[in-house]
C-alpha cells in the first residue's frame, strides 16, 4: 500500500444472507484490507464472488454480520443511524446499471441536487444552480436538467450518477462496475471522466470490475476476490506481471488478447465453474479449480499473508516471484503454466551459470 | 430445400445489399442499411460494432426471425448455398433453421425454455427435424451435451435451465444449436453475459466444434480482442453498414477506416501503466431513425472533410489488398497508431 494516511480500514468483515430453510450464505467472509487516502483500489473477481456485497457492506447497505469498517478512525458498523446519515455524504457509490439507479420519474436536475437536500447543504434556491454547475463538470448539457432519465443514453446516465455522487463532496467513491454495460468508446469517456474528477477532488476510489484491462488502467493497487475471500492484494503493475496466486494468474491469462492469434496457449483451470457459496469447498476454496492443488490445500485454509514485497497472498504454494528482471522476462516468456518446478530449475541454472 | 449437398463452387452464404426497415413507435429504424458480405464453409467471420449498430438485426434477418412487421428492402438478398432465403415461405424457412443455419443467443436464460428440461429441449429439435424416436433422441441428446462439455450429461439432461450455471446454460444452448448439424452457426454475443474464465472455455468449445464439423460461423461481438483472437475475418459495422472488412491480422495491423482505429485505440491496454488516459471517441453513434446523409461516422471523425457530409462512401477494396474492404473516402494508410 502507498504510504500515507489510512482512510478506510476494514477488519474481518463478514456479510451473510439468509438463503431460506435456515441456511446462510456467506457472501463475504473474514475480509480485511486498508485503503490509503487518494488511492484507487481495484476489486476483481468472477460474478458471485462477493464484490458488490463487500462494497455495499462498506456503506452499511445492509449492515454486515460482523467485522469492522473503520472510516477515518470511526467504526461505521458501531455508529447509530443518525451519525451514519451524517457520515454517508463522505462515502458515495456509483452503481452498474445506471438507468435502474436513477429515479425515472424525477428530472435529472432534481436527482443531482437531491444529495444537497438530504444533507441540507446550501440554500434551497441555489441547489438547482449547483446541480447545473456539476452537470457541466461531468460533460452534460446543463440545459437538459429538466429532462428525465429515459431521454438519456447509457453513457449519459452514468454521467448523471457520477454527478449525483460528487454533489455530496465525498472522500471515498465506490464504483461498482461503472463501465461494464457501456460500449468501449463510451467506456473510455467515462473512465477518463472518473480519472479527471479523482485527481481534481483528491478522491479515494474503490473500483469494482470484472474487466482486468480496465482495472489495470485505473487502479494503483488491485485486490482479487474469490468466493467471499481475498486471495491476493498487490500493486497493479506487480499483480499483472508476476501474479502470486494461481487464481490471479488464471484471470490474467483469460483476458482475450488480439496478439495471441488463433492458436492460444493459456493457463487452464481444472474446472470452469465457480462452486456454490452456499457450500464452499474445504481448505483452500480455490482447490476445486486450481491446477496446482496438493493435499494440504484440501485440509487447511490459507490466510492472507504479506510476502514482504508489498504483496499479500493467500496461498500455500504461491507462484514464486524471483528478484532478477532477466529471469522475470524469461519466465513470462515461458508462461506461467510450466509451474513452479520449472521456474525453480530455471532459477537454479541461472544462479549456477552466472 | 432439403439438406442438399454444399456446393463447393459458390460461397456458403452471400449477403447482398441487405436492408431492413423496422417500424417502431418512434419511426422506422433502418438497422441494417445495405450489408454485403460472403462467407465460406469452415471459416469464421466476426461482426464487431457498438450496441445499436445493427449486428443483432443482421443475425435475426439471416434466420428470418425479424418481427412480422419488419420489411426487407427491395434488392436485398441472402443467398445460402445458392438459394435466396428472402424469397422463401415460412414453411420452407423452417427447414433451413436448425438443419442448415442455427443460432446461439447472448442470454441463454432467456433463450432456453424455463419449464422444459434441457434434454427435452435438445430432443425436441431432433424429433421435429430429424424425425427421430424419443428414445433415440434422448440418447443423442446425452452425446450432444457431452460433446458440448457438460460434465455428467446423464444427470444434467433431466435438469431445468435454472438449475444450471450461466456457462453450463450456454453449453446446453450450443448443444441444441448443433443438434441437427447445421452448416452455418450464428453466435450472437455468446459470451457477453459470462465471466472471462468461462468465456474462454465457451469460445474454445465453439472453435473446436467448428473445426471438427467444418461449419461456417458468424461470431457477433462487441469485443475487438475476441474477434481478433477467434475469427478468420472481421467485419466492423457502424450505423447499419459494414465500414471495414479484412482478415483478422490485417484489420489489427493496417486498419484504414478511422472508426476502426478509434475503436481499437479506445480499448484499455493491459500493458499500459495505471492512470493512463484512454483515447475516447467523442459523441455517440447516430440515431438510426433518421436517414443518414454522407458518411455516418463523419460527425465523430477527426479527419472529416466537406465531401464526407454529403456523399456516403461505398465499401471498396484497397488497391494493395483486394480482400481488405474499406468504406472511407480518406482512408488512413501506413502504420497503425
Amino acid at each position: 500500500m502507498k504510504n500515507g494516511e489510512v482512510l478506510l480500514d476494514i477488519r474481518n468483515l463478514t456479510v451473510e444472507f439468509n438463503a431460506g430453510k435456515g441456511r446462510k450464505v456467506c457472501a463475504v467472509s473474514d475480509v480485511s484490507f486498508q485503503m490509503a487516502k487518494g488511492e484507487t483500489l481495484g476489486l476483481v473477481g468472477e460474478s458471485g464472488c462477493g464484490k458488490s456485497s463487500l462494497a455495499r457492506a462498506i456503506i452499511q447497505l445492509p449492515r454486515p454480520a460482523s467485522g469492522q469498517v473503520n472510516f477515518n478512525g470511526e467504526d461505521l458498523t458501531a455508529v447509530c443511524g443518525k451519525r451514519l446519515r451524517r457520515l454517508r455524504p463522505r462515502l458515495q457509490m456509483i452503481f452498474q446499471d445506471s438507468i435502474a439507479a436513477l429515479n425515472p420519474r424525477r428530472k435529472v436536475g432534481q436527482t443531482i441536487a437531491m444529495p444537497l437536500n438530504i444533507i441540507r447543504k446550501g440554500r434551497r434556491e441555489d441547489r438547482i444552480a449547483m446541480a447545473r454547475e456539476m452537470m457541466k463538470a461531468v460533460g452534460l448539457d446543463p440545459q437538459s436538467s429538466d429532462r428525465r432519465p429515459f431521454e438519456f443514453s447509457g453513457g449519459q446516465c452514468q454521467r448523471i450518477q457520477i454527478a449525483r455522487a460528487l454533489m455530496a463532496e465525498p472522500e471515498l467513491l465506490i464504483c461498482d462496475e461503472p463501465v461494464s454495460s457501456l460500449d468501449v468508446s463510451i467506456q473510455a469517456q467515462i473512465i477518463n471522466l472518473l480519472e479527471n474528477q479523482r485527481t481534481r477532488r483528491g478522491l479515494t476510489m474503490l473500483f469494482i470490475s470484472h474487466d482486468m484491462a480496465v482495472v489495470k488502467n485505473v487502479c494503483d493497487r488491485v485486490a482479487v476476490m474469490y468466493l467471499g475471500k481475498l486471495c491476493e492484494i498487490a500493486p497493479a503493475q506487480d499483480l499483472y506481471q508476476t501474479p502470486a496466486h494461481p487464481y490471479t494468474a488464471a484471470l490474467i491469462s483469460a483476458i482475450p488478447s488480439p496478439d495471441a492469434g488463433l492458436s492460444q496457449s493459456r493457463t487452464h483451470l481444472k474446472n470452469a465453474e465457480i462452486p456454490s457459496p452456499l457450500n464452499p469447498p474445504s481448505g483452500c476454496r480455490f482447490h476445486t479449480r486450481c491446477p496446482r492443488t496438493r493435499p494440504l490445500c484440501y485440509e487447511s485454509e490459507p490466510v492472507l499473508r504479506d510476502n514482504g514485497q508489498g504483496k499479500q497472498v493467500a496461498c500455500h504454494f504461491p507462484l514464486r516471484i524471483d528478484l532478477n528482471p532477466k529471469i522475470k522476462k524469461l519466465i513470462s516468456r515461458a508462461g506461467y503454466r510450466l509451474g513452479n518446478s520449472t521456474l525453480l530449475l530455471g532459477l537454479l541454472s541461472y544462479c549456477f551459470s552466472s | 430445400m432439403s439438406t442438399s449437398a454444399i456446393r463447393p463452387d459458390i460461397p456458403l452464404l452471400k449477403v447482398l445489399n441487405l436492408r431492413t426497415h423496422l417500424p417502431t413507435e418512434r419511426g422506422i429504424v433502418h438497422a441494417a442499411d445495405g450489408v454485403t458480405f460472403e462467407l465460406k464453409s469452415g471459416k469464421t467471420l466476426a461482426v464487431v460494432g457498438e450496441s445499436g449498430c445493427g449486428k443483432s438485426v443482421l443475425c435475426r434477418a439471416l434466420l428470418g426471425l425479424l418481427p412480422k412487421t419488419a420489411i426487407i428492402g427491395e434488392g436485398s438478398g441472402i443467398f445460402y448455398n445458392g438459394t435466396n432465403l428472402v424469397e422463401l415461405s415460412e414453411k420452407a424457412y423452417n427447414k433451413i433453421r436448425a438443419q442448415e443455419i442455427a443460432m446461439i443467443f447472448q442470454d441463454p436464460l432467456s433463450s432456453l425454455n424455463p419449464v422444459m428440461t434441457i434434454g427435452r429441449q435438445i430432443a425436441e429439435t431432433l424429433i421435429y427435424h430429424k424425425k427421430m424416436k424419443p428414445g433415440a433422441a434422448r440418447r443423442l441428446a446425452i452425446d450432444l451435451l457431452q460433446s458440448a462439455g457438460v460434465p455428467g450429461p446423464k444427470q444434467r439432461i433431466d435438469q431445468y435451465p435454472h438449475q444450471l450455471s450461466g456457462g453450463m446454460r450456454q453449453r446446453a444452448a450450443i448443444a441444441i444449436a448443433l443438434a441437427c448439424e447445421p452448416k452455418l452457426l450464428i453466435a450472437d454475443e455468446p459470451t457477453t453475459a459470462l465471466d472471462v474464465t468461462v468465456q474462454e472455455g465457451i469460445l474454445d468449445l465453439l472453435g473446436q466444434l467448428q473445426a471438427k464439423r467444418q461449419m461456417a460461423m458468424i461470431l457477433v461481438t462487441h469485443d475487438l480482442n475476441i474477434a481478433a483472437a477467434r475469427a478468420h475475418d472481421i467485419a466492423v459495422m457502424y450505423a447499419g453498414r459494414i465500414v471495414e472488412q479484412a482478415s483478422a491480422a490485417t484489420l489489427f495491423s493496417d486498419s484504414c477506416m478511422p472508426y476502426t482505429r478509434a475503436l481499437k485505440n479506445s480499448i484499455p491496454r493491459i500493458d499500459s501503466p495505471p492512470h493512463t488516459p484512454l483515447n475516447s471517441i467523442n459523441g455517440r453513434p447516430p440515431n438510426l431513425l433518421r436517414p443518414i446523409q454522407g458518411c455516418a461516422f463523419a460527425p465523430r471523425c477527426s479527419r472529416t472533410r466537406e465531401l464526407c457530409h454529403t456523399d456516403r462512401p461505398l465499401l471498396l477494396p484497397e488497391p494493395e489488398n483486394r480482400r481488405h474492404l474499406v468504406a472511407c473516402r480518406y482512408p488512413l494508410r501506413g502504420a497503425a497508431l
